[in-house]
Formats: C-alpha cells, structure tokens, sequence
C-alpha cells in the first residue's frame, strides 16, 4: 500500500439537540430535573403489569400520539422536532440515522392481543406495519425527503450507534446535517422479556449502589443535529460542541451477560478517545450506561479503570437511568444529549438513586451536581445485548482539531462463497436456540472470516433485516397473555431482540468488530451494505460479512404471499487498509433517490459493459438519467425481504466473471430507491 | 416417569439441546459449567419451566445454586416441596 492519503475529513459540530423522557420534553427543564436529582420511575400505568415481579418504569405522561402514527412514532416526531427547532438547520440537506429496538410493537401487542398466535391475512398486515423500517416514514413529518437514511439496531446501543453512524457520514462527505438519535417506547414484550430474566429490579434502579438489584425500564428518544463544521459555521449556527471520536465494537463474549473484565468496553473507550485526538486527563465527565444490574455496573468500573488508569478515580462519572429508565434503543442519544448539554452548560448530574457505593466499583460517582471542570472531553458509554457496544468523545466547542488523519481507503466487494458457508456446521452446544436467521448468520461469520483470512476478532457483520422472524416474537407475547407473566420464557427473550441473529453470530464465531442490523424493508441487504461502507471508510471497521437473512415466516406468508421465501445472501466487504490482495470489485458510491426523482450518478463508461440489476418491478423511470436507462438490465425476483442480497451477489458476480466492468444494483424501500454502483477495480 | 426423568426430558425440550438425549444425562452429572455446559439464562429457563410443571417455584439468588447442581439435586429439592409437611 503505497501513497495514501490521510485526511482529517471535516469536524462534526453538534448543532442541536431534542428529547422527549419521563421527566419531560424541554432539554433545559429535563437538564434541570436530572441535576435535582429528580426521576421519572413510578408504578406502570399504560399496561397492566399484573403478575410480574417488577411494577415500575419511567413512562413519558401525557404522549399525544398522532393519528398514523405508532406510540415509538410519536416520540420520535417530538424529540426530532426539539432537535431542529434548537438547530434551525435546512431541513431539506437532512439526513436521518435512527437506533430502535422495538419500533411499534406497543401496537404490534393489540394485535396479537385481539387475534392471538394465528392471525388471518389483515391482521399480519396490520402487524407488519410496525417493522423497525417503519421509524424513518413515521418521521416524514419533520423530514419529507432525507438525503440518506439508516435504521440500525445493536439492542440497547442502538440510539449511540445511529449518532455514530451519522457522524461518519459527515466525517467521510457524505452528508451535510444528519439527524441523528434513537427511539423506542415502552411496550409488554420488553417489560416482560427483561422481568422473566430477572433483570428487573423491584425498587427504583440503583445505578452503582452496594444494593442495586437491577434496571427499571422507560421510554423516551432523542437526536442529535450533526452538521459539517464549515458549513454550520457559514450558516452561523450555534456549535454546541464537536463529536470528535466514537468507536464501535462487539465484545462477542454472551447473548445477555456482558464480558466481566470490561477488557473489550475499555478498548473501545480507548479507542473513542483516541480518535477525538484526546487523552484520559482531558476527560471531565463519563456518561455510563450504568444500568443498575450487578453485572453491567462492575464490568463498567473495570472498563473505565482499564482505560482511563488513575483518572478513573477522580473523574465523575453518572449514570442517569435511576430517573429516566433503561430507554433501550433511546437510552444511548438521550445520554448523548446529557453528556452534550453537561459540556455546554458545565453542570454533572448526579447518580440518582446511589446512597451506597459498591466497594467493588472504583469510579468517583457524584450524588450531588457537580460543576464540569476545566478539561475539554466528555464521553458517553452505550453496551447491548450480544456484547454490542458505542463508545462517543465529545470535545468543547472552544478546543482546536486534534483529531488524527485517517488514510483514504478503497472498498472491495466479494460474493461470499456460499458453499463454504454451507458447509460450515455449527457446534450443536454452542448453537442451542439458534434459529435459521441465526445459523445462516453465523455460518456467514464463520465462513467469511476464514475466506477473508482475518483473525475473527477483527471481523465485524452488518446484517440486513425485513421483517425477521415475526412468528417467534407472535408466539412468545401468545404464550404471556394466555398463560401469564410466570410463563414468560426467559432464555426465548433475548432472541427477540431484532439484532439477536447478528448478536449471536458475534458470540458464536468471535467476531469482536462492529456488529450492526439494518432494517430497510426490501432493501435491507443494500442498507447493509451502505452502512457497512460508511464504517469501512471510516476506519471503524476493516472487514465485514455484510448481507441479509430472511426467515419463511407465517405471518408473512400470510400477509404478503409474495414474499414467502427464505433467503440468505451474503457478501465480504473490504477496505484497502487491510492490503490484501482481494478479488478487485470496487463499491464506488451507494445513494438513496426518493420517489420521482432523478439519479445523480456519472454515466456508465462505456454502456455496452454495464448492467442494472433490478429487485422486484421496480420503475426506473425517472430514477435513471437517459445514460443509465439505455443499459441493459436484469431483474431479480422480490420473492422475499432478503432477495436484495440476491441482487448485490449477482452484481459483483457479473463484474467477478468478466465480460462487465460496472453495476447498479437498485432495490426499493419505502418511498425510496437504494442504488449501489459497483465497479471492476483499477476501471 | 420418575421426577429425575420428567427433570431430564425438561432439560432437553426446555433448553433446546440438540446433541444430547435425555437418557444420555446422568443424575449427578454437573449441570452448569463443565457439564452440560448451562448457563444463568438456563437456570431462569428451568426454574420458569419447572414451576409451570411441578408447581414449584425455586428460589432466586444463592440458594438456587446447590438446588440446580444436579438432576439429582433438583429431584430432591422438588420432592421435598411437594410432600406434605
């Protein structure tokens, strides 16, 4: 690898910031509270929590949800709403990167409530509505057309992970503003999920406490405006501070239990702090994810301890999911917010709920506001299920780039040998309660790393989903409502989770880089893909089994004929830091076009070497420009929400065979074309 | 079916082991660990499903450690439960 160019690529300002939390909606009034040490967890009111050993969360009151709109939409509208009113960014440049784990499955939950596990063809319509894709459509109130779009989830990391992923895309110049955050609302599933395992603690939450018996949930979200630094300052908007440094990453370890040593989450925060050009003295103040449970809470000390050394024992450190609940998918962009608006105004809230230190946790944990101190870097932890965690460095907007450069790189696409990943059978121990999703996932993981020829631990997956498997989850909530909350199946929950396939890859096959789920509808492989490349070019990741795996689910069968088929396709993904010597099919750009609207992409080479594979009967007029509609196209049928990953597999193949030398791959999601374009490398 | 057996055929169904029967489980055998290889999330899922067929609730936390040791130890524990005092 000769002559690469290392770039700094521009500094992401914070822009603006919205939320919406049991303790309230206005960022100044909630600041305030969380500072007061007031919180937000009082006895469940929106559903009945009879029979469950836990009776409390942290409910937003008074939710005015909108008609069309699900209970998570509703929260997701506000918080975005706060966040650009505070921001007054053109809307029109936005783009939006959302985390969430349950979407509407509050409303999911009334369906099978009415109908239980057998649902006749319009009620698994009526259910499907509220898919983690749903999110982005449920915004378009406050964004009409983004720019470019991602719904990801890596379970209770989720709203952290979409704020990272957003400040790639401006790092690397592929989006000008990014609303950036996370959502979810409280529903029975989760509450049900997290009491059958005992994860729940009767009392308020305890983050930290000698005592603390576990998390209380709540429900909120939040986002964040990320913008190009230059042009929010020609705008001459107000930068609340810069998002400097983040990293994600896989501790591969368990599906529930995080890994004890914190040596994994320490890396991360290492790494995080790193990439924002800062050191562990200049850290003023560490947003926990401090859940309360006596794992997570122990394994965090030991993470800060293994990164931050001695500062650990005397920067304050808090955790604010005593008052405003475990906000699962949100819980990672309203920390982020805390941890932004901390830094603005120099004021640390407390540990709410803490009255006795754990003698085992080594952190210096305020239970009173503190003033900020003089140093210039705030972080905020997120960690979810599977081991998947998001580490964010925030800098004061007074501090001057220090951020490293990062090299330029080039991104290779391969079609992942499928034979090779048929073939790779799985440990039966090791793979109990997997179900098809996960076995074609993990078989991809396993098979990927050995083509690739990378050790695991520096592998990272970016799985596509559609609708996932619907019926377990239909099942599970069938199971509780007819036979009780002691009925609920502890080890089944966490398979529910929608990132649970890629989690459980993570931990089978070791692979410790990041590990995301993509939901795009029927262009879940290409948002993989596009997420994938985001990372790849930002150096958050090297090499990736990138695609997607659908189930044959009854419910979908049920609901939509057409899309019964179980497919599995799978692509690695790779960036030219690693020099390898990989098979040459180059991703050269990957774009979203909305509905009616024209493509901007340079004209094909030379026409007569290129193709356009479609995914199902989508229009490509006036998608293509005339160049691009005269090329001859190729059609793959949408025969299930994983037949974009067909698509991609038969472009790079085409390209792999010669005779071609570039592709667009087009696949549809809702109000929405993805288009990948690939080419032969060196073309 | 002796308690140890239906405990067994639980196990297995309960827990999705693929690569075991349940006559290949030995009473005194090690449950968690080195032998079966059970996690915590399977002492949940035992405790819910034993409850559900024995009506036995076992107790969160330490105690619970001695009662889920063994096929054996669980056996004793249900039986004592469920005679009367």
């Amino acid at each position: 690898m000769t002559g690469v160019d290392v770039t700094s690529g521009p500094r992401v300002a914070v822009t603006g910031v919205g939320l919406v939390t049991g303790l309230g909606s206005d960022v100044g009034t909630v600041f305030d509270a969380l500072c007061r040490g007031e919180r937000a967890i009082r006895p469940v009111v929106s559903f009945d929590v009879a029979g469950h050993r836990c009776q409390l969360a942290a409910e937003v009151p008074e939710l005015v949800v909108a008609p069309g709109l699900d209970r998570s939409g509703a929260l997701a509208v506000e918080a975005a709403r706060g966040a650009l009113a505070s921001s007054r960014v053109e809307v029109s440049s936005l783009a939006i990167a959302v985390g969430a784990t349950a979407a509407g499955m509050r409303e999911a939950e009334a369906v099978v409530a009415t109908h239980g596990a057998r649902l006749d063809a319009d009620a698994a319509r009526r259910l499907l509505r509220y898919t983690l894709s749903s999110t982005i459509p449920a915004l378009r109130s406050v964004v009409a057309d983004p720019a470019r779009t991602a719904v990801v989830c890596t379970a209770c990391s989720s709203g952290a992970a979409a704020i990272a992923l957003g400040a790639a895309w401006i790092r690397q110049g592929r989006a000008r503003a990014v609303l950036a955050g996370g959502v979810d609302a409280l529903c029975w599933l989760t509450f049900a999920g997290f009491d059958a395992l005992g994860a729940l603690d009767p009392a308020p939450c305890r983050p930290f406490d000698r005592s603390r018996g576990g998390l209380t949930l709540g429900e909120g979200a939040a986002f964040l405006v990320l913008e190009r630094e230059d042009l929010a300052r020609a705008r001459g908007a107000q930068t609340l501070c810069f998002l400097d440094g983040w990293a994600l990453g896989s501790e591969a370890h368990h599906i529930t239990q995080p890994e004890p040593s914190g040596a994994a989450a320490g890396r991360l925060i290492t790494l995080a702090l790193r990439r924002a050009g800062s050191e562990p003295d200049a850290v003023g103040y560490v947003n926990a994810h401090g859940t309360g449970t006596p794992h997570n809470d122990l394994a965090e000390s030991r993470a800060l301890n293994s990164a931050l050394g001695e500062r650990a024992r005397s920067v304050p450190v808090s955790s604010t999911k005593g008052q405003l609940g475990h906000t699962l998918g949100a819980a990672g962009a309203i920390e982020a917010v805390v941890t932004v608006m901390a830094l603005v105004w120099g004021r640390i809230p407390p540990t709410a709920g803490l009255t006795c230190v754990d003698p085992e946790i080594r952190l210096r944990l305020p239970t009173v506001e503190t003033p900020f101190g003089a140093e210039d870097t705030a972080l905020s932890s997120s960690f979810g299920f599977g081991g998947a965690g998001v580490v964010l460095a925030l800098r004061r907007r007074e501090t001057v780039d220090r951020r490293p450069g990062l090299p330029e790189v080039k991104v290779a696409v391969e079609v992942l040998d499928d034979d090779r990943a048929g073939d790779s059978t799985l440990d039966p121990a090791r793979s109990r309660r997997f179900d098809w999703q996960s076995t074609a996932v993990a078989r991809a993981a396993q098979a990927g790393t050995e083509q690739c020829g990378v050790a695991p631990a520096d592998m990272g997956l970016v799985v596509g989903g559609g609708f996932g498997n619907v019926s377990r989850a239909v099942a599970w909530l069938a199971r509780l409502s007819q036979r009780g909350p002691r009925a609920a199946s502890p080890a089944e929950f966490p398979q529910l989770v929608p990132s649970a396939a890629a989690g459980n890859a993570s931990v089978y096959s070791g692979c410790a880089g990041p590990v995301l789920t993509v939901f795009d509808h029927g262009a879940a492989a290409d948002a993989a893909l596009h997420v994938g490349a985001a990372l790849l070019h930002g150096g958050d990741a090297h090499a990736l089994v990138v695609g997607a795996a659908e189930p044959q689910d009854p419910v979908v069968s049920a609901a939509f004929g057409t899309l019964a088929e179980q497919r599995a396709g799978w692509l690695l993904v790779t960036s030219s830091a690693l020099a390898l010597d990989r098979p040459s099919v180059e991703l050269v750009a990957w774009e979203e076009v909305a509905s009616g609207r024209q493509l901007r992409l340079p004209p094909p080479r030379e026409p007569a070497r290129a193709r356009v594979v479609v995914v199902g009967a989508l229009a490509l007029e006036p998608l293509l420009t005339e160049l691009w509609s005269g090329v001859a196209r190729l059609g793959v049928e949408l025969d299930s929400l994983a037949a974009s990953a067909v698509a991609l597999r038969r472009g790079v193949a085409l390209i792999a065979d010669g005779g071609v030398d570039e592709v667009l791959v087009i696949s549809e999601a809702p109000g929405r074309a993805r288009v990948t374009h690939l080419r032969r490398g060196g073309a | 079916m002796s308690v140890q057996d239906e405990l067994k055929a639980l196990i297995v169904t309960e827990l999705d082991i693929r690569d075991r029967e349940a006559g290949d489980i030995v009473d005194e055998d090690p449950l968690f660990g080195a032998g079966l290889g059970l996690d915590s999330l399977d002492a949940l899922q035992l405790a819910m499903a034993i409850e559900e067929r024995f009506g036995v609730a076992i107790p969160e936390g330490e105690p619970a450690r001695a009662i889920f040791a063994s096929v054996a130890s669980l056996a004793r524990y249900i039986e004592e439960q469920r005679s009367p005092r």
